[in-house]
């Protein structure tokens, strides 16, 4: 069970400097990991020697520096139809440096430089360091990274001021924001799972297939970790903080009877493997996702339908965080040495920023995001942290009111809409820190208590046979390296197709009778912001959807959105395009020799 | 797009660098589930394929490569790295149409997204022996892989219509005899704990020296237990376990060139590797020469007598002349083929002869990497004389015949996943016509004098290099020294220089061996080419050529640490 993060906060203004302008402010705990922790021993003792003497001669010394420290230890294990297919313990201390050369108003970031291509920048000042608490080394492995990362801002800030001059730039906000000095003690964490019983259950578990001779492949993958991170910055901040996350996936794979591959993955995520659902509830739940998929391996895929979607479960929750939460987040556009990065990267947040003080939703509907909310109905959000990636206190934002967007959610890298951070700056791995949305807390006043009835009903108004009730989405679908290979390239070709929404990966129809059918190979067809006006029904009762978000390159964020379910009115549903292939030549040898 | 291509044309080889493994043997008694689900699921896989579809399947093997590794880094007195895994790979090789033509023949058109094709396709399976969870693993692969086949086979049948005949009508498989054979069971619990204190102790030892910017020593150990079955009845299981301690300094000298130097030791026991202060008298020496390159005056281009000595020349001759008698390279359109032409010719010096020899475990003291027993075709492996007395004989061969090769040798190699090519195991250069060493070092002087120059090259340590053996691109080699030698013809000190690699075409180079020493070294190391990584040696007496070519190296631009390393104030 995740501690519950300790969240007095105790405010001081610390004696202000001769600007007058900072103070700092000290959340939880007592300060013994800052003063006894090796890692902060020597992470202060090289922040001073950088602050203080790094300079290359002619060249401006850094304005900010900040080091991450990351312990991770994970333990993942994988099983198949009854088989263990491997435990991995992976463990590594890793070490993330923020350089900064120029000023707050510009400095080497926001810029896309050609030569690499900008595209695995977010990789840039990542390192492995040592694992033992040792000074020395330690030390020494952020000298050595400090040195390479003031060398590379140097060399990146000299080719962005010089493709400047080239390009009319006007009225762009500054480069990086000043924040109130953050001091954040919070308490580490520290892996504890039954790995024998684990083993045990999700060898059980993979055995669920045995019982479903329609499904061609599946897999299991349980993987539960700890991240302890160590902040410190040349503002004054500094934080630690333990975190913790679970997930258990399950992916079965099949085709349907014309060859159509079809697919479903469900997701149990939590802080600790105890916070997932008991192993009877899973079992379930894995046994009712292999029966709905063998359903669609006999159905017909073709569908044309216009009318009301009910989102429910996980796919209400994908639903805002695509539409809503990325849409306030917001986000920078970089300046590129070569316009054509602009579009093979385009930025994919932020597309509704621009809508402050405009109706983008009921007004019955308000939302807000709060990181630091650490549970909902018992249930832990794997979205929550107390202090946020850059470092600033991570805070409530009230983003919509009675349907009027109100506020954004913002890092610490300014935009035009957005220049103060409220601590919603998020790094994920491989990719810059960006401002991302963290526990989403989706309201309405105006709530029913049937709403399937709800939908029914609207059907026979609109006389159509059934409505669509669509309950989880693709958004953590996991790739293998030929599929991501492929996701990839096509990523190129795509550009000004895209739908805001992924691919629903269970959806049915419910008929006016109450009956359903499963539905196969769907897509939402022009899914804009606009579709959330379009929202004519909310349920009581609350989904809590712990997400873990995957984007092309498989970069993971977890996400928790707190909603209702709701229905969407005047949604298009067609088809997607598939690529069927014949069926196996032989039938599966497990259930070959049975009848 | 242009880097996958790359790869593609470019057998590269970064031999040295790349890792390590252990040994452990015991009797199989017991009739092995594995290997017997694999054959039960083959039978039954192959009876129907090869009657039901046209194109129908006349192959099918597979592949079970179990790895358990253990991989230990230390850097500065600190554990960097210390992970533990155990996975088994299954690779499936499926042939459609006829051993005469069949769906693995090369397509002579250019793709753009034919890198694809070189990538990888290997599956995860149970690392129990779990029969149920297996077989539909096995299944799952074999009905992919045959769709896979069927598809190539049609665009090879269709290429053949309008392409113009090869050169070499040679069949693309060649027919073998069956093999049984169940080797030892190779296993690897774990690594004594006190090889954590040796590693984070004889880490601790270049702090004394600041300006060493990075280092580390590593301790790797794998079991690999291969599993084979195919469907003429071969059925091997064979594992072992290997073992390789490495030494790593490097630096950037204030130029902005990076150096860096690596000592590997390798072994099939983890007690054969060198002790603590063995590991201390390592570092000390690369330490030596490392400041040596670090203050060491960069070398002009130059043309001229140079010495490869023992473990360069074996690497030398690894990269330059092994990757070219490599079977395949003399069938494809594509490829160069240096010595498609010149069996029976001479290529070398009449007093060299080569050969490989995969079944040699050890040279002298030293265990070899390359050691193997059966192929990854199921062919038992085959000392092969490739040159006899500076003449060309034979080639590597894998079951991809070539003219007047038509038999497998048993070369056949690759790295899970990948397709099977000739590659190297064990080559061996001898020498009938050897000096001592110093006698040597005395003929290159001679050789400057006689040719006018005032100083010859010895080359020490290679880290690796490349050859390109396609014909799309210039049939060049590079190879990068770590170590290089300047003897003067006058009599001055001989001196460490830095900043070069070797680059040459490889008839010339071979033409211009003038003797060589009674030295001989070993270089293990694993060799990475389309086929992917394989464990490989090559023994090597230290040679002397009249003239060698090397030019300038690519440079880093960055500065040292503008700070003092942190230890250094104290």
């Amino acid at each position: 069970m995740l501690k519950k993060i300790y969240l007095i906060c105790i405010m001081f203004l610390a004696t202000a400097n001769i600007y007058g302008t900072s103070g700092t402010s000290r959340l939880g705990g007592d300060g013994n990991t800052f003063e006894k922790s090796v890692v902060f021993k020597a992470m202060n003792a090289e922040l001073k020697r950088t602050t203080g003497k790094l300079k290359m001669k002619d060249n401006p010394a850094p304005y900010y520096v900040a080091y991450l420290v990351h312990d991770q230890n994970w333990l993942t294990i994988k099983t198949d139809f009854g088989g263990l297919i491997s435990t991995t313990h992976d463990k590594a201390r890793n070490l993330i440096i923020t350089m900064r050369v120029g000023n707050y108003k510009l400095d080497n970031t926001n810029f896309i430089s050609e030569r690499g291509m900008g595209m695995f920048s977010g990789m840039s000042g990542y390192s492995t360091g040592p694992m033992d608490d040792n000074y020395d080394a330690l030390q020494n492995s952020l000298w050595l990274g400090t040195d390479e990362q003031y060398k590379e801002a140097l060399d990146i800030l000299a080719q962005k001021k010089s493709a400047m001059k080239n390009q009319v730039i006007t009225d762009i906000p500054d480069d990086f924001s000043k924040v109130t000095p953050t001091v954040y003690e919070g308490q580490e964490t520290k892996l504890s799972v039954n790995e024998e019983e684990w083993v045990k259950y999700l060898k059980e578990l993979s055995e669920v297939f045995k019982k479903f001779p329609k499904i061609q492949t599946s897999r299991i993958n349980f993987s539960t970790g700890q991240e302890n991170q160590y902040f410190i910055d040349s503002e004054g901040s500094k934080n630690t903080n333990g975190n913790l996350i679970t997930s258990l996936e399950i992916i079965a794979k099949t085709q349907a009877k014309n060859g159509d591959p079809v697919k479903d993955l469900i997701g149990f995520y939590g802080r600790t493997p105890e916070n997932l659902p008991d192993f009877k509830t899973i079992t379930a739940s894995v046994e009712e996702m292999a029966k709905n998929l063998s359903l669609e391996t006999d159905i017909q895929k073709e569908i044309k339908y216009s009318g009301p979607v009910l989102f429910t479960d996980q796919a209400v929750g994908e639903f805002f965080f695509y539409l809503l939460g990325k849409g306030v987040s917001t986000s920078r556009t970089p300046i590129y040495e070569n316009q054509m990065f602009a579009q093979f990267l385009p930025e994919e947040n932020g597309f509704l920023t621009d809508k402050i003080n405009q109706t983008i939703l009921p007004a019955s509907f308000s939302v807000y995001d709060d990181p630091t909310i650490t549970e909902k109905n018992s249930i832990p959000l794997i979205g929550s942290f107390p202090i946020d990636d850059e470092g600033v206190k991570s805070q409530r934002v009230e983003i919509v009111k009675d349907g009027v967007l109100k506020n954004l959610l913002i890092s610490r890298t300014p935009t035009k809409e957005g220049t103060k951070s409220n601590g919603h700056g998020r790094a994920i791995t491989g990719d810059k820190t960006k401002a991302s949305c963290a526990n989403l807390f989706v309201e309405s006043t105006d709530k029913q208590e049937k709403i399937k009835e709800k939908l029914i009903n609207l059907c026979k108004e609109k006389k159509l046979d059934y409505g669509i009730v669509i309950s989880r989405f693709t958004s953590s679908m996991t790739m293998e390296k030929e599929e991501m290979m492929l996701s990839f390239l096509s990523s190129f070709q795509e550009q000004g197709s895209k739908s805001l929404l992924p691919e629903p990966l269970y959806a049915y129809k419910l008929y006016t009778d109450g009956h359903t059918e499963p539905l196969r190979n769907i897509r939402l067809k022009e899914i804009t912001p606009k579709v959330l006006k379009n929202i004519i029904g909310a349920s009581s009762e609350e989904n809590v959807c712990n997400l873990i978000i995957r984007d092309k390159f498989m970069r993971e964020l977890p996400v928790s959105v707190i909603t209702p379910s709701i229905i969407v009115d005047e949604i298009d549903i067609t088809n997607q395009e598939t690529r069927p292939v014949t069926l196996p030549v032989l039938p599966h040898p497990y259930f070959s020799g049975k009848k | 797009m242009f880097k996958f291509l790359q790869c593609r044309v470019i057998a590269l080889c970064l031999s040295t660098f790349l890792l390590m493994l252990p040994f452990k043997g015991f009797a199989q008694t017991q009739k092995d589930i594995v290997l017997s689900t694999m054959e039960t699921e083959l039978n039954r896989s192959f009876k129907v394929l090869k009657s039901v579809n046209k194109p129908a399947i006349y192959f099918l093997q597979y592949t079970i490569t179990d790895l358990n590794t253990i991989r230990i880094t230390a850097s500065y007195g600190a554990i960097e790295d210390d992970s533990k895994n155990n996975n088994r790979y299954l690779t499936v090789d499926t042939r459609v149409g006829s051993s005469k033509l069949d769906n693995t023949h090369e397509l002579r058109g250019d793709n753009m997204f034919s890198f694809a094709s070189l990538m990888p396709s290997e599956k995860s399976v149970t690392i129990e022996d779990d029969p149920t969870s297996l077989r539909a693993s096995l299944w799952t692969e074999t009905d992919k892989n045959f769709k896979k086949a069927q598809e190539q086979f049609i665009k090879v049948t269709s290429e053949k219509t309008v392409k113009v005949t090869e050169t070499d009508t040679s069949p693309d498989f060649s027919s073998a005899k069956p093999y049984a054979f169940t080797g030892q069971t190779a296993k690897l619990d774990s690594v004594p704990a006190s090889s954590y204190e040796l590693l984070r102790k004889t880490s601790s030892y270049v702090k004394k020296y600041p300006w060493i910017y990075y280092s580390s020593i590593s301790l790797n150990a794998t079991a690999t237990n291969k599993y084979l079955v195919n469907s003429e009845g071969t059925k091997i299981k064979n594992g072992n376990v290997s073992y390789l301690l490495g030494v790593y300094v490097g630096t950037t000298a204030n130029d902005g060139m990076k150096l860096y130097l690596y000592k590997p030791f390798y072994s099939k026991k983890i007690e054969d590797l060198p002790d603590e202060n063995k590991i201390i008298q390592t570092i000390d020496s690369l330490i030596q020469n490392l400041k040596a390159l670090r203050d060491a005056p960069i070398v002009e281009p130059y043309t001229g007598p140079a010495i490869l000595k023992n473990y360069a020349s074996a690497v030398f001759f690894h990269e330059i002349f092994g990757h070219r008698i490599e079977g395949h390279r003399q069938k494809s359109e594509k490829e160069g083929q240096t010595f498609t032409k010149k069996v029976g010719e001479k290529i070398l010096p009449d007093f060299i002869s080569v050969y490989d020899n995969p079944t040699q475990k050890k040279f002298g003291n030293e265990e070899l990497n390359g050691y193997y027993l059966y192929d990854d075709e199921g062919i038992l492996a085959e000392k092969v004389p490739v040159v006899e007395n500076g003449i060309l004989k034979n080639f590597l061969m894998s079951r991809s015949p070539v003219e007047n090769f038509s038999r497998s040798n048993g070369h056949g190699r690759r790295e899970h996943g990948y397709k099977v090519v000739a590659r190297q195991g064990n080559l061996m250069v001898e020498s009938k016509n050897t000096v001592p060493f110093a006698k040597l070092r005395e003929m290159l002087i001679q050789e400057c004098k006689k040719q006018n120059k005032p100083y010859g090259l010895v080359f020490e340590d290679i880290s690796g290099g490349f050859t390109i053996t396609q014909r799309s691109f210039v049939q060049a080699f590079k190879v990068i020294p770590l170590l290089v030698w300047r003897v003067y013809a006058d009599g001055k000190p001989d001196e460490i220089v830095r900043g070069v690699d070797i680059v040459g075409t490889p008839l010339a180079s071979f033409s211009n061996i003038l003797a060589t020493a009674d030295d001989y070294a070993v270089f293990n190391g694993y060799c990475g080419a389309e086929s992917g990584s394989v464990p490989v040696s090559c023994v090597s007496p230290s040679i002397l050529v009249s003239e060698i070519e090397v030019e300038k190296k690519e440079k880093g631009q960055e500065k040292p640490p503008i700070l003092p390393a942190p230890l250094e104030k104290k």
